[in-house]
């Protein structure tokens, strides 16, 4: 039984830590289906208007957080580094700028809520701080 | 050298009228140190067998100021044992101006900017960029590099989405911006002579989508050469290229190959100026094969091929006009690799070359027997690091 509990408490930590981020966007982004074929565009600098004519501004937490890396792996379905090497790219031949890096969840929320054509993500969607959740879009998503 | 100055003061002139501290600003940069050991060469390791004069570093400044406006700019050192001599130079220096035409962009920026050929070039500085150490040389020749890499002058930009993917392109026009390392790695030596630049056309194309990258590079540049001993004659070295580029993704992994085609017509230097132009159709391509791996582990396998004239591919021809052998008129590269990134901001690299034939070792137009053989190897190491504020 004691077994069974240990079993049950690691799944359950296994479970909390699976929940996949979250994409989050500034209420004046255009509520449309994003796939995530569009996002890994956006997040790949590659993409840089809303169709409205709105810059997008894109923000990250720490390329080596955990968050960043499961945000990565989860809705964009990419490697972190791939995606970095498309910044690097862009970065050092002059011709683009990365993704802003912000400390923590409590920054992105407070940034995304102020900045419009804002998009960037939580773990999870209760860290929201009231800006939209655009997780039914992607999952509808090839 | 002398440049950096004068640039440095026009970088400040140019930003100067925008006071306003409160626009967004962006900082990146890396450093590299790596080690070469090579046999039976010269090229990089010079006289010794090997060398730790390899580092390189950059540092990056973006900023747009108002909307639609950016400056960028990039100041970066690098030695490379003998190919490349430690230098401070600006790597990119220019104002551009972009605006929003459907879903993407169009834009224009003028200044002094990197080329675009091929997958590699405008990054080819950059460890964390690039696929390997030393570039696939039959398009990445190091030799040439200081010819091709930063142009001054104008670029007409554009992206756009199509395909799941975004396409970006680029049209430059301008002048080639070169140093005393193309004397050397030209000539053999920057006393006998200097290389100025004359004009650079490029237009490139590229499409990447999540699996497929391709791409297309026309590029035409010229440097002119004017001799200070008489054993050389003023004249000039133009070069005509196509770049085929194509990159394949599958599960972990990737299979890259690019193909360069073209003419490189050279009027003087070791040839009296009565005779005629001289015009190599030469022929480089490699394939690459490599695996992605789980603990960011890459590794990887090349075959990158040279032929200096394609009617020529043994060098017999070569043999024959210049009594010298013919495997500096070819050069057969196998390269075995492993990239491992020991978290976000380290990188560790290692490579092997396995090589036959000496077509693109330094000094191009002198080349030596004696130093240079037929077969050769050499194996690289290099850690670097990089920032991101």
């Amino acid at each position: 039984m004691r077994l069974l509990a240990t079993w049950m408490f690691v799944l359950y930590l296994f479970c909390a830590h699976s929940t996949a981020a979250q994409v989050i966007v500034n209420d004046s982004a255009i509520d449309f289906p994003l796939p995530a074929s569009e996002l890994r565009l956006i997040f790949s600098m590659q993409k840089v208007y809303w169709p409205d004519g709105q810059k997008i501004q894109v923000l990250i937490l720490t390329p080596g957080s955990e968050v960043h890396k499961e945000f990565c792996f989860k809705p964009l379905d990419m490697m972190p580094y791939m995606l970095q090497r498309r910044w690097d790219r862009l970065v050092y031949s002059g011709t683009g700028e990365r993704p802003i890096i912000l400390k923590n969840e409590a920054e992105m929320q407070a940034q995304i809520a102020r900045t419009p054509g804002s998009i960037g993500y939580v773990a999870d969607p209760v860290l929201s701080g009231g800006n939209r959740v655009t997780r039914s879009l992607y999952e509808t998503s090839p | 050298m002398k440049r950096v100055p004068s640039r440095f003061f026009s970088l400040v002139l140019l930003l100067a009228p925008f006071y306003s501290w409160s626009s967004e600003w962006q900082f990146n940069g890396f450093v590299g140190q790596g080690y070469i050991a090579a046999d039976d060469t010269q090229l990089v390791v010079g006289e010794g067998d090997t060398s730790f004069n390899i580092t390189e570093a950059a540092f990056a400044v973006s900023w747009k100021p108002i909307e639609h406006i950016r400056i960028a700019s990039a100041l970066s050192y690098r030695q490379w044992g003998s190919l490349a001599e430690g230098d401070v130079n600006f790597d990119y220096l220019f104002i551009e101006y972009s605006h929003q035409v459907a879903e993407g962009m169009l834009g224009i920026r003028g200044g002094l900017f990197k080329n675009e050929t091929g997958f590699y070039s405008s990054t080819r500085n950059v460890p964390f960029t690039r696929p390997s150490i030393m570039l696939p040389q039959s398009i990445y020749s190091d030799y040439f590099r200081d010819a091709q890499l930063h142009i001054e002058g104008v670029d007409l930009f554009g992206m756009h989405q199509i395909w799941d993917g975004a396409v970006d392109w680029h049209v430059s026009v301008g002048k080639v911006d070169v140093t005393e390392d193309l004397d050397r790695n030209v000539m053999g030596s920057a006393k006998l002579g200097s290389f100025d630049s004359e004009r650079y056309y490029s237009t490139d194309i590229e499409f990447q989508n999540d699996y497929l990258r391709l791409g297309l590079t026309y590029f035409d540049a010229e440097v002119s050469y004017l001799p200070s001993m008489e054993d050389y004659y003023p004249g000039d070295i133009r070069l005509k290229k196509w770049v085929f580029s194509g990159q394949f993704r599958y599960m972990n992994f990737e299979f890259t190959a690019e193909y360069m085609t073209g003419d490189r017509l050279i009027n003087g230097l070791a040839f009296p100026p009565m005779a005629d132009e001289l015009v190599d159709s030469g022929i480089g391509y490699y394939l690459d094969l490599r695996a992605y791996l789980p603990h960011e582990v890459e590794l990887f396998v090349r075959f990158d091929k040279h032929i200096d004239d394609k009617d020529d591919t043994d060098g017999k021809e070569y043999e024959a006009v210049t009594g010298l052998p013919a495997y500096f008129a070819y050069t057969d590269d196998w390269t075995f690799g492993a990239r491992w990134f020991l978290n976000n901001d380290w990188l560790l690299a290692a490579e092997y070359h396995w090589v036959e034939g000496a077509s693109w070792v330094t000094p191009i137009v002198a080349p030596d027997p004696s130093t240079q053989s037929q077969h050769w190897s050499m194996f690289a190491l290099q850690i670097s690091y990089r920032f991101q504020w």
